[in-house]
């Protein structure tokens, strides 16, 4: 299963178990998400599961897909490293920790002021791109921002381009 | 938290009125919070959701620069727009 999930993926999948001193369980799996946006969830399915077995060496089944995307598990909060956006990426992956938040679940990046929110954890992550897309546009269109601000504004320059 | 008091209709109503917010109407409702022409704040109000879950409720707070309590006290009235620049003001938001 392997050669497909890079095949699709194009990028390093990697695990980790730690950021920042806390203790989280997280791959990067966002590249397997944005190349499949456009197929139908069951494949997106699929392939989350590819990288669960390539990082675990687990059988892919429905069980092992959860255990990426289902932040509960073993209540401990999941991260995924996101390299794309929608018209742009950046130039080094960004953590984001994905937290269930009663039935629906809120996606946050510790470097940004900025979260997504939605009912299901891909349709979160994918708000969370379009929130911190907009951001950026917003922050390059002026420079009446707060120092705070335009502290971000100097990070997400330093970090994101185009996609070509 | 009070969250469960106010849906984001409410939320989205009280940062227009007392923080003259305007928001994108956009997939995501977000909106800047501007004063003497700068822009302070950014705050994030999901769309649809009735109530407020605890976590997103405390992320909206913490765009806004406020307390769990203080953002409780913006939505019920006591934190006036005055008072909220105040406190900005205290914690070197507002210059």
């Amino acid at each position: 299963m392997l050669p497909i999930a890079s095949a699709i993926s194009g990028n390093i999948i990697t695990p980790f178990s730690a950021v920042g001193g806390r203790d989280y369980n997280g791959v990067i799996v966002d590249s397997v998400l944005n190349k499949i946006d456009n197929v139908p969830r069951t494949v997106t399915n699929a392939s989350i599961a590819i990288a669960t077995e390539f990082v675990f060496g687990v059988q892919p089944t429905i069980s092992s897909i959860l255990s990426i995307i289902q932040p509960n598990v073993n209540n401990k909060l999941q991260v995924i490293m996101i390299d794309r956006l929608i018209t742009l990426k950046f130039s080094k992956p960004l953590s984001v920790i994905i937290e269930p938040d009663d039935d629906a679940y809120i996606v946050r990046c510790p470097d940004l002021p900025v979260f997504g929110f939605a009912n299901d954890p891909l349709e979160a992550i994918a708000s969370l791109k379009r929130e911190i897309e907009s951001l950026y546009f917003e922050l390059m269109a002026d420079d009446n921002f707060s120092p705070q601000w335009l502290d971000y504004k100097e990070f997400l320059r330093d970090n994101i381009c185009e996609l070509k | 938290m009070k969250n469960g008091k106010f849906n984001t209709n409410d939320v989205k109503h009280t940062c227009e009125n007392k923080l003259s917010i305007k928001f994108r109407n956009t997939k995501e409702c977000n909106g800047w919070v501007i004063f003497n022409n700068v822009k302070l704040s950014r705050v994030t109000v999901p769309l649809g959701r009735k109530p407020i879950p605890p976590k997103t409720y405390k992320n909206m707070a913490n765009q806004l620069h406020l307390t769990v309590d203080e953002f409780d006290d913006l939505l019920e009235c006591p934190l006036t727009a005055d008072k909220y620049f105040k406190l900005l003001r205290g914690r070197g938001v507002v210059k």
